[in-house]
């Protein structure tokens, strides 16, 4: 090898390196062959016989020429020796760049990449002026004199960790989730000499102030791709679950998010019967299958029996239950309601062991993704999916489908979004009993709520047109669980259910009902939300909109009745001209986006709630009027 | 789906009365007719006589009602130490940051005769409390703590109890289960007006039996609203009825729009009362005729809980520990 590169770099060929050196064969041959013609041009001309001189002359000349080729040949030596070294040095760096080849080989394989945002947002209530209630104009709540402010922030960051594009993991942290500005829980003993801001959340609790909140991996296999560990969820327009990230709402921001504790197993079907039938399609639809599995709950806290028992009952009352009868005499002797709050402490060392106590839920599916695809007649995008929940736990016989359809389609400058949700099941979960059937735990849910979005605009303007549900229960404690609030972070509005709605629901499910609390979602009602959007330059959005909102169920106490309820089957007390609306809203937002990754966004509504729901027993602005202006800025890369 | 929801045991339970030592009742004559029924009955679907009820101590009458003999009363001057404790009236927990009024003459307005206050534990000593005489209490948090309301208990009789000393037990109602309670049930609380809560009880309960001891409540028994005209009127005054109130009973201690009498827990509530005094009165339908079973005269405060249990055979709530006879 190393004569053959020393002929392939005498001939010129220095760019040949070992690697490269079977496509420099042709210079060698050159080479040859310019040497076999020379030797044949010097046997022509020793054809013809020379004179007796001329001999001595030519030996001289032979003399001279061997001299010559011997002073060549120790040229060549020493060259040969030259390239020899430089052959050694090659091949120091040769391995030299091997090495950096193997380590950029490593970095590229080994991705991290950091996703996230921070954001501040400030919050006015109240128009400013004291009326002669006492009360500023437009405030939220009754005892307000003057106009209310604060301003809380969030920050979230995403790690990504990626391997070869094969592996990932993925590491989300928020801090300072929801703090208001300030110092609020007087760390400073004297509030005018405060410099030290708490974690005061806007409920007025301590937050923490850095929280891991997801972690999970995702890898992939041949015929999918798995993930497992704590992770975000979105679907569709996010009415059932929202991973509450970034900034999705036209108005107000995501205060929550859904994540849950999942494996997931994602697949594309059709490329799977391609492979298993080894027919070879040009194109493999984007359909995807997803089965994933949730444990939602391994032991709840709260002590759950699903039957009371009092102390001091004996067989001959129809009230007795042998199951509170720990001693077999006859008479019970436990005392505890439907369920029973405990301390962590009180749980035994096998607390996690029984299952029977889970909640668990298995999610299906199937949905198609097509980008910039053609159809009718137009390019552009389309998702379609249908997704599947069968929740159980054993415990509380509760056996829970939920249902929901989602479909986001965009051609010509249209698009057209929906989502439908349907929850159904049964359960005994749900501790408010009723005392229309013979089990007072037992419940059939039927719960709905959909949310359909239209829209047309052209490179300057947009028009959205948007109506939507979220159904409620005239009754909580009956035998049909009808009422859910859609999800807090899915926001209509920046004002109505945004913040009055939600402030009346906070009032009034309070303890150990809270969850039944709407948390700015869209509550009990029907509404439709329309907006004309200007997009004045290409960073820049100005969306004004507003908010019609109609009760759907009233119970008589969140949403107080109107006779037409009663005569539906409302057991409530009718209020007297009762409005047809919960109430009406108008909203304008300016937001603009510079440097890429910086956004600020101004905002401002108009709300005028009506006599359907209870402002002055709550304790909210009872002359229904409430105005609100906020403003964002935010870091988003 | 929502989140789970944990049990309410709210019991308005409003038997909140503090005990004492038992007794039974004894005494004389003491006649009082009612006659006020101006409601329509006809929603009592059938249902008779108040099931499991001991109505022996008096007879019920359709439109009059000899009483139970109240007795006569030989413990006239003695006080008792109340060995006491405010406990939270839904989770029966005691609670902290409350203190206790009593007025002797069982009307809970002006300046109180005695206070206590509650320790971190609930606990509270009151002394020199009379005993077998009825006095109003009314249990208050610290000002600004914004946690329970204002809880009166109005026709309390402690008994002589044990070596001058009695328990006793103080009910506190939360801010949260004052408003939980009527958001069940489909009612807005106006804060202007106020609630009344109770049992109603049939003869054989102990006038001193604890709140937990669930013996004697009354199934089946309707509760109509009258006002009175004075602040301390005689029963019979109290005949117009009140109808802008909204009258609710419970299942199982749990609040329920659709029950129309009391279930076997016997509890009752009366939701947006104005301020002013009312007798609340419970009725039953024994032989297909409705008669009344007894009687509370309640003074309402604004804002606040009203806790008024009626004893069958008893028009006024006043009901005497049998220690009071002896």
């Amino acid at each position: 090898m190393r004569t053959l590169c020393t002929a392939l770099l005498l001939a010129g060929g220095l760019p040949a390196l070992a690697q490269d050196a079977p496509e420099e064969a042709p210079p060698q041959g050159e080479a040859v062959e310019a040497t076999a013609e020379g030797d044949a041009a010097e046997g022509d001309e020793a054809e013809e016989a020379p004179a007796p001189d001329d001999l001595a002359d030519i030996k001289a000349k032979i003399d001279a020429l061997q001299d010559t080729i011997a002073s060549q040949q120790a040229q060549i030596d020493a060259q040969a020796a030259k390239l020899d070294e430089q052959e050694r040095e090659l091949d120091k760096q040769r391995d030299g760049l091997t090495k950096v080849r193997l380590s950029r080989a490593g970095e590229k394989k080994l991705k991290f990449d950091v996703t996230g945002y921070y954001r501040a947002r400030g919050h006015v209530f109240g128009a400013g002026g004291v009326t002669d209630s006492g009360r500023v104009a437009g405030a939220l709540f009754d005892d307000q004199p003057t106009t209310g402010e604060f301003l809380n922030q969030r920050l979230r960051l995403g790690f990504k960790v990626s391997y070869k594009d094969v592996a990932n993991l993925n590491v989300h942290i928020q801090a300072l989730d929801n703090v208001v500005w300030g110092d609020n829980a007087s760390k400073a003993r004297t509030a005018l000499f405060a410099g030290n801001p708490s974690l005061t959340g806007t409920d007025g609790l301590e937050v923490p102030s850095f929280e891991l909140f997801r972690v999970w991996t995702e890898f992939k296999i041949p015929i999918g791709q798995f993930r497992v560990g704590r992770m975000p969820s979105q679907w569709g327009m996010g009415l059932l679950v929202n991973d509450g990230d970034g900034f999705k709402n036209d108005f107000g921001e995501a205060y929550f998010s859904s994540q849950f504790d999942r494996i997931l197993f994602a697949t594309n079907p059709v490329a799977i019967a391609q492979a298993i039938t080894k027919k070879e399609e040009k194109h493999t639809p984007p359909v995807f299958f997803v089965f994933a599995y949730d444990l939602l709950v391994n032991d709840p806290l709260i002590q759950y029996y699903g039957y009371r028992c009092s102390p001091g009952v004996d067989q001959s009352n129809a009230r007795y239950d042998a199951r509170c009868d720990l001693d077999g005499d006859g008479i019970t002797d436990r005392d505890h309601s439907w369920t029973e709050d405990r301390d962590a402490e009180r749980r035994e060392s096998s607390w996690w062991a029984d299952t029977r106590d889970d909640v668990q839920e298995a999610v299906f599916a199937l949905f198609y993704r097509g980008q910039q695809i053609k159809y009718l007649k137009g390019v552009g995008d389309l998702f379609a999916g249908f997704y599947v929940i069968h929740r159980w736990q054993p415990e509380t016989e509760s056996a829970v489908t939920i249902l929901d359809g989602t479909l986001d389609a965009s051609v010509h400058g249209a698009f057209l979004q929906f989502e439908g949700v349907g929850i159904l099941g049964n359960t005994r979960a749900i501790t408010l009993p009723n005392s229309l059937t013979a089990d007072p735990l037992q419940k059939t849910a039927g719960i709905a709520s959909y949310a359909l979005r239209a829209g047309y605009g052209r490179q300057w303007w947009q028009i959205v047109l948007e109506s939507g549900m979220a159904s409620g229960d005239n009754a909580v404690n009956d035998e049909l669980f009808t009422g859910r609030a859609m999800n807090p972070d899915y926001n209509v509005g920046l004002l109505l259910y945004e913040e009055v709605i939600k402030e009346v629901t906070q009032r009034l499910w309070v303890g150990d009902a809270s969850s039944l609390r709407s948390q700015g979602g869209v509550y009990n009602s029907h509404y439709l939300f329309p907006r004309v959007k200007f997009f004045p330059m290409n960073n820049t959005e100005l969306i004004l909109g507003g908010v019609v909102a109609f009760p759907d169920k009233p119970d008589g106490a969140v949403i107080k009745c109107g006779q037409a309820d009663v005569d539906a089957g409302s057991v409530c007390t009718p209020i007297a001209d009762p409005s047809p609306l919960l109430g009406w809203e108008l909203a304008l937002a300016l937001k603009h986006r510079f440097q890429e990754h910086i956004l600020v966004s101004f905002e401002t509504a108009y709300a005028n709630a009506t006599n359907r729901l209870p402002l002055n027993e709550v304790g909210l602005n009872p002359d229904g009027h409430f105005f609100t202006f906020q403003a964002r800025a935010a870091w988003e890369f | 789906m929502t989140r789970l929801i944990s049990a309410l045991p709210l019991v308005l339970a409003l038997a909140c009365n503090a005990g004492s030592d038992k007794g039974t009742d004894k005494g004389t004559d003491k006649d009082d007719t009612d006659t006020t029924d101006t409601e329509d009955t006809s929603d009592f679907d059938g249902k008779t006589a108040a099931t499991g009820a001991d109505l022996t101590c008096f007879t019920p009458a359709a439109d009059t009602t000899e009483w139970a003999p109240v007795g006569t009363v030989t413990v006239t001057s003695a006080t008792v130490t109340l060995d006491g404790t405010i406990q939270d009236f839904e989770e029966e927990e005691p609670v902290s940051s409350r203190t206790v009024q009593l007025w002797f003459s069982d009307v809970a307005q002006g300046p109180s005769d005695t206070t206590g206050n509650g320790d971190a534990n609930g606990k509270i000593t009151i002394d020199d409390v009379p005993a077998c005489a009825p006095l109003s209490w009314l249990a208050k948090e610290i000002a600004g703590l914004e946690e329970a309301k204002d809880t009166y208990k109005a026709h309390q009789v402690f008994g002589t109890g044990t070596a001058g000393t009695l328990k006793a037990e103080f009910n506190s109602v939360s801010n949260n289960t004052y408003r939980l309670i009527p958001t069940i049930v489909g009612i807005s609380i106006d804060d202007t007006k106020s609630v009344i809560a109770g049992t109603v009880y049939g003869c054989g309960r102990e006038a001193d039996a604890l709140p937990s001891d669930e013996t004697g409540r009354v199934e089946g028994a309707r509760v109509r609203v009258f006002s009175c005209p004075s602040a301390d009127p005689a029963p019979e005054d109290c005949t117009t009825p009140v109808t802008n109130v909204e009258i609710k009973y419970f299942i199982e201690n749990f609040p329920d729009r659709n029950q129309p009498y009391t279930s076997d827990d016997g509890l009752f509530g009366v939701f947006n009362v104005p301020p002013g005094t009312f007798r609340v009165e419970a009725y039953d339908s024994l032989d297909g005729t409705e008669r009344i079973l007894g009687g509370t005269i309640v003074t309402s405060y604004a804002d606040s809980i009203n806790i008024a249990n009626i004893w069958a055979g008893y028009p006024d709530g006043v009901k005497y520990p049998a220690s009071c006879f002896e």
